[in-house]
């Protein structure tokens, strides 16, 4: 009884749709709007053409990238507030979370605001760049031939670089996360009796520390790098035109192309890529469980 | 002496919060989430449309943003579709997280990993399936309103109730069982021990999954991006449009708007958690 | 015994405060060479946190800390030549007994046939020469302390820290265990410094204690001293148990006449470090009574009592008497045979003790 009526909500107006997309990806494009349902792999043997084959490869790239940058980044912060005092700590991991609450497009947004070219890091720069100046002149250098003579703004926005960048900045929160819920159930008692025994603290890091968080760390992984792959708003508008990921090339499909077979397909195979990565960290878990538990 | 050579330290080994370089990397990873929507929410006050050097403070991008119809028409429709896809997110929400917490019944596992697919699956792979399907099934457009935010409410309601299931069956987890038995114990019906235990322990739990649910519906734009038609825009759909256009300090006003709202919500949400927090005893 | 009279410790006026809370209290310590030494006190009183401070693993807020004579202000933990054996043993879940057991000589590069040849009579040692593959968790509580040990031993550390290293044990294997450590470290020769709030262990097991209470020590003598001579009401009430009566004092000649109200007056020997005007109680062990139906000889001191309580504890039955209105002692009696007659409550008997039993309390 408790359970009909999210289920019918649930099949209505989710697999419902979903299962129309699965049909649609077999179908074939008639005229403007009509999708004969041919049973075709056309659109599948589409998306394998070597200009959608090196878009997927980008998106794994740049969320392969983003993952990697991000767990740099978090795992210090997790540990820092990990081992910070009790009274700070609750502070520290708000100011994690934030974030995570503000809206994606405004925080996307933000991020035009600051790279773009008369944005407040090219504004930084030229101010630097107008001190060296003046201290080069001022030892009566000529600045034009070591930093040359007009100060170019850097090229941030738009560009391989600021899809990278805003897709960390967004994502950051979710690998620390996980981390932190990791190491702060870990006995910290294990780093001490490392410590104890003689390994410096790199070492412990590298032998304690890391395998003991494996979990947090895979979870933090995963977490992060799904939703880099599908991303849509970052690349959509902080990329370039070379910068497009997988999710803006289906938007173009079911929007300006109205090409919906292949998006469709497209979409598909980028949740058989979630759930194969789900289903493998799944797999790796229990398998990680069972050896604990014999 | 074999000493001399170490690196003494004044801190005990995992402080490391003290160290310098954590500082710094703690200290510019701040900088690094917090000074873009800074930045944003400072030059929303500032008088220069060039938006890049303080001019002195003003509040007329506030009011711009305010004379602007089809900013505070998104802006209401936001309101209203979150108002809606909120209440029935949570009873919905509730149900499964209660059904999910208590029975056992066959296809369990089936039902409970159906449940979490709109959590997992990418977001544009569920907007285009919403646009579809909308467009398919000739969902009815040009209602009048609220009647023609119905397919982005129902788009809302589907990615919600999982979320907040979840948040409603963490907090059923802490049930202490005997509860049960010593109201049952002590004469109660099912349904009175339903009213009158269930609902108030649940009660923080709802109003967590609640937050959730408004936010995450305030929030959302890919979903919506691909459900909403001329008609029915929301307010990071228009926000979006504008910002495809130019960055003005309109767009900063209007982002600081949904930006207090949010941390307004957030707020009150770890209000309440902590007062129920330390009601319990934790 | 195989202790000399070397310092291998010496912690002088060492303090260290957490925010506001004084864990350790201008703490001063003499360990030896090769001493079974013992920290005891209730949980909290900040034994732990001495220890930590020795291993490193807290920084004192003042004072210092010798360890075979070099300053260890400022020397983290893996450089200092001493070991510990953590309360909840940390055996690394990662790693098999021996990797566990070969870490501490693997991250200081000691070669892989030296470390081989350490790590096997490290587990001989503690008897876990055929587990050298398993995982910790297919062990059990005794088997981690005893890979947590052999770890700790195999770096042949200045000094053995071991915190509360039986508390996790169940209370037979503790009592087996006891004998163990005090076997191990009379073979090993290391000085052992174990932090303990169970007095039956620190007396069984070390040569010296300290009893801490609230961040300072108390006392530190040898286990029978702390028994039967406890410095001070701290001591005597949380080693053993204790009946203790408010009395005054005073001088009569050799020997100090105590007034205790209700309970009587008597005389004991004159004791050099205590002013009768110092002493406002004074306090008997209950094994240190005797109870009989007859008033006993004039040797003993004697009060006549009424038996309130009763308590049986199979090896000894704790009886209550009241003196007087208003005090009430706990005497032992060791049931030392089958046909023992016990009294019942509500008897009149007579309760003695020999005066000098009786210890002198500020």
């Amino acid at each position: 009884m408790l359970g009909v009526p999210p289920g019918i909500w649930l099949t209505v107006f989710f697999i419902i749709p979903l299962s129309l997309i699965w049909l649609f990806s077999f179908g074939d494009k008639q005229g403007l709007v009509d999708i004969e349902l041919t049973w075709t792999m056309a659109n599948y043997a589409r998306a394998m053409d070597p200009l959608y084959l090196q878009i997927f490869l980008k998106s794994f790239w740049f969320a392969g990238i983003t993952t990697l940058v991000c767990l740099l980044v978090a795992f210090p912060i997790a540990i820092a507030i990990t081992f910070s005092p009790a009274r700070i700590r609750p502070i520290l991991l708000l100011l994690v979370i934030l974030p995570f609450w503000t809206n994606l497009l405004i925080r996307t947004y933000a991020l035009i605001a600051v790279l773009r070219t008369k944005g407040y890091v090219n504004f930084g720069l030229e101010y630097l760049w107008d001190g060296l100046n003046a201290t080069l002149m001022f030892f009566g250098m000529d600045p034009s031939g070591l930093i040359g003579e007009r100060f170019t703004p850097a090229p941030l926005l738009y560009n391989n670089f600021a899809v990278v960048f805003g897709l960390v900045y967004v994502h950051l929160p979710f690998m620390v996360l996980p981390l932190y819920a990791s190491l702060d159930r870990m006995d910290r008692s294990y780093l001490e009796a490392s410590l104890d025994l003689g390994a410096t603290q790199f070492r412990t890091f590298l032998s304690i520390t890391v395998p003991l968080a494996m979990p947090g760390i895979i979870s933090g992984v995963i977490i992060t790098f799904i939703p880099a792959l599908g991303s849509f708003l970052t690349p959509d508008l902080l990329g370039g035109t070379d910068s497009q990921m997988i999710a803006n090339v289906i938007e173009r499909q079911f929007k300006s192309a109205n090409d919906w077979p292949f998006g469709s397909a497209l979409s598909f195979i980028l949740m058989y890529i979630t759930f194969f990565v789900l289903a493998a960290r799944a797999l790796f878990s229990r398998q990680g469980s069972a050896m604990e538990a014999s | 002496m074999r000493y001399s050579l170490i690196k003494r330290t004044q801190f005990g080994p995992l402080d490391y919060i003290h160290q310098g370089w954590m500082k710094l990397t703690l200290g510019l990873s701040f900088v690094f989430l917090y000074a873009p929507l800074l930045i944003l929410v400072i030059f929303s006050f500032n008088d220069s449309r060039r938006n890049i050097v303080w001019r002195g403070f003003t509040t007329k991008y506030y009011e711009k943003a305010w004379n602007n119809d089809g900013l505070i028409e998104a802006f209401a429709n936001s309101l209203t579709i979150a108002f809606f896809s909120t209440i029935v997110s949570t009873i919905l929400g509730a149900m499964v997280a209660l059904l999910l917490w208590r029975f056992r019944f066959p296809l369990k596992g089936a039902y409970e990993g159906a449940m979490t697919l709109p959590i997992v699956i990418p977001e544009i792979c569920m907007g285009v399936a919403m646009m579809a399907f909308f467009s398919r099934v000739g969902w009815p457009s040009g209602l009048v309103w609220p009647f023609n935010l119905s397919a982005i409410t129902i788009a809302h309601i589907s990615f919600s109730f999982p979320f907040v299931a979840v948040i409603v069956r963490a907090r059923l987890a802490n049930f202490n069982l005997e509860l049960e038995e010593a109201a049952k114990d002590l004469g109660a019906s099912e349904w009175q021990f339903f009213r009158d235990i269930m609902i108030p322990f649940m009660k923080p739990g709802l109003i967590a999954g609640a937050l959730l649910a408004f936010t995450l519906s305030l929030d959302d734009f890919v979903i919506t991006f691909f459900t909403s038609g001329p008609d029915t825009v929301t307010l990071p759909v228009k926000i979006y449009s504008m910002v495809r256009f130019s960055v003005t300090p309109e767009i900063n006003a209007a982002s600081t708007v949904l930006i207090a709202i949010t941390l307004l919500l957030t707020t009150i949400a770890l209000w309440l958690q902590n007062r129920t927090g330390q009601k319990l005893g934790h | 015994m195989n202790q000399s009279s070397k310092t291998v410790i010496e912690i002088s006026r060492v303090s260290k405060r957490f925010g506001n809370v004084v864990a350790v209290d201008d703490n001063s310590l003499v360990i030896h060479e090769g001493e079974f030494f013992a920290l005891l006190g209730p949980s909290g009183c900040g034994k732990t946190t001495l220890l930590r401070m020795l291993a490193g693993l807290e920084v004192p807020t003042e004072g210092s800390i010798l360890i075979d004579g070099e300053d260890m202000q400022g020397v983290p933990p893996n450089h200092r030549p001493i070991n510990m054996v953590f309360q909840s043993y940390a055996v690394f879940p990662h790693m098999t007994v021996f990797e566990n057991v070969g870490y501490g000589l693997k991250v200081t590069g000691v070669p892989v046939p030296a470390l081989r040849d350490a790590v096997m009579t490290a587990l001989d040692q503690v008897q876990l020469g055929d587990y050298q593959d398993r995982m910790p968790d297919q062990l059990s509580g005794g088997q981690k302390q005893r890979v947590a040990l052999a770890r700790a031993l195999v770096k042949k550390p200045k000094v053995l820290l071991l915190d509360e290293p039986l508390s996790a044990l169940d209370a037979k294997l503790r009592e087996a265990m006891q004998l163990e450590l005090v076997k191990l470290q009379n073979t090993v020769g290391i000085t052992f410094v174990i932090v303990t709030h169970d007095q039956d262990e620190a007396l069984s097991m070390a040569d010296r204690i300290a009893v801490i209470n609230e961040g300072r020590i108390e006392q530190i003598a040898e286990p029978r001293a702390i028994y039967e001579f406890p410095a001070n009401r701290f001591v005597a009430d949380f080693i053993g148990k204790m009946n203790v009566f408010d009395a005054k004092a005073t001088s009569e000649g050799d020997r100090i006449a105590i007034e205790a109200s209700d309970v009587g007056s008597f005389t004991v020997s004159h004791r050099e470090d205590m002013r009768p005007d110092q002493i406002n109680a004074v306090a008997i062990r209950p094994e240190k009574t005797r109870l009989t139906s007859q008033p006993p000889d004039n040797s003993l001191f004697s009060a006549e009592a009424r038996i309130v309580n009763i308590a049986y504890h199979g090896k000894e039955t704790a009886i209550f008497v009241e003196i007087g209105q208003h005090t009430e002692l706990a005497c032992a009696v060791q049931n030392t045979s089958r046909s023992q007659q016990l009294p019942e409550i509500g008897d009149i008997c007579w309760v003695s003790w020999k005066a000098d039993d009786v210890l002198l309390l500020e």
